[in-house]
């Protein structure tokens, strides 16, 4: 009785759209909102490469000695970065729902953590390394006493800690609201 | 226009109806549904090039369609404005008694029960609906029976 009430309701008040207007709204709103969002990612990889090609033409405009190493470490940080877009190009672009929905939002959730982890462990140490190695290279070049280099060392450990601080509450920002929705879809499929 | 967007654009023609009844039951008002039509759409064009056949393009878009709508009901009951919306659109609009009790049997359903509601309501067997979302057949009954309780526990108390 209840379920005919509500396929009547449903029935009764659906609105067709023409071709025209399913073209249109196609046009105008998914093609926008799809662009939009690839866009703001391709400006940001964009943003990377220039920084980098910038970086590696001021270390040969300094004239630093390390400049070839200096750049390369710059490439593979960028290389890096890279594939940190690939992940959330293909998280944002590609889903995967040609299972069934829950088998769909457990793999998104399990997809969603790997990369929040690997986010999480690889952007501190690979800051932190990136500062090592700039202080190793400028231990060549300067005189330091021994206590100034126990104190660049264990700066970075702050370093690490502050910059695992920032990603997690930026992965607690922008991915913890998500990840909840997942979980709570899963449970109320269980 | 590509060969790809006319196919998708006349697919969603052909099963449109679909995306409109679950839209039905997930939006609460006139804007959350046509905003919610978008979303899908954004949903199922941006899976459309993996769509590869292995089950019925109805299926898949049941599928894509579905999850998008529970993860935006989701969204929206985060919303602190959620609950006062749902209940002055329920208050204000209605005139057809019958009408009220849907909306608020509708209404007290979560996301997933939203689901098994809209695919039983297109007559879509016990096993369908339990490939569709990922459930048991018997668990399909069991929810379905859970569902009309709820709608009977509404109607009694309006």
């Amino acid at each position: 009785m209840e379920f005919e009430k509500i396929k009547r309701h449903v029935e009764e008040n659906r609105p067709v759209y023409s071709k025209t207007e399913l073209e249109d709204i196609f046009t105008l709103r998914t093609k926008r909102s799809l662009s939009k969002i690839n866009s703001k990612m391709f400006w940001d990889a964009l943003f990377m490469v220039f920084s980098v090609v910038i970086l590696v033409i001021a270390t040969f405009m300094i004239g630093l000695k390390d400049r070839i190493s200096i750049s390369l470490e710059l490439v593979g940080l960028s290389a890096f970065l890279f594939v940190h877009y690939r992940i959330k190009y293909h998280l944002l672009n590609k889903p995967n729902i040609d299972l069934s929905i829950k088998n769909s939002v457990k793999r998104s959730l399990k997809t969603l953590k790997t990369y929040l982890k690997l986010y999480q462990i690889l952007i501190p140490t690979g800051v932190t390394a990136l500062y090592l190695k700039i202080q190793w290279d400028l231990w060549f070049i300067m005189d330091w006493s021994t206590p100034e280099i126990t104190l660049r060392s264990t700066f970075s450990i702050l370093i690490f800690v502050l910059i695992w601080m920032v990603t997690k509450k930026l992965i607690r920002v922008m991915y913890i609201p998500q990840t909840i929705r997942l979980h709570e879809l899963i449970s109320e499929l269980d | 226009m590509s060969d790809l967007e006319r196919d998708f654009i006349a697919v969603i023609e052909k099963n449109q109806g679909l995306i409109h009844k679950i839209c039905r039951l997930y939006g609460d008002s006139e804007e959350d549904r046509n905003d919610l039509f978008q979303e899908i759409l954004l949903q199922l064009w941006k899976s459309y090039p993996s769509y590869r056949g292995k089950s019925k393009l109805s299926t898949w878009m049941y599928r894509v369609a579905l999850y998008t709508a529970m993860a935006d009901l989701k969204k929206r009951k985060r919303n602190p404005d959620f609950d006062k919306k749902n209940t002055s659109a329920s208050n204000t609009a209605d005139q057809d008694f019958d009408l009220e009790h849907v909306k608020t049997g509708i209404a007290l359903l979560n996301p997933s029960e939203r689901a098994l509601l809209t695919l039983y309501i297109d007559d879509k067997s016990y096993q369908e609906i339990a490939e569709i979302v990922g459930i048991t057949e018997n668990n399909v009954g069991v929810r379905l029976n859970r569902i009309k309780k709820k709608l009977k526990e509404s109607i009694r108390v309006l």
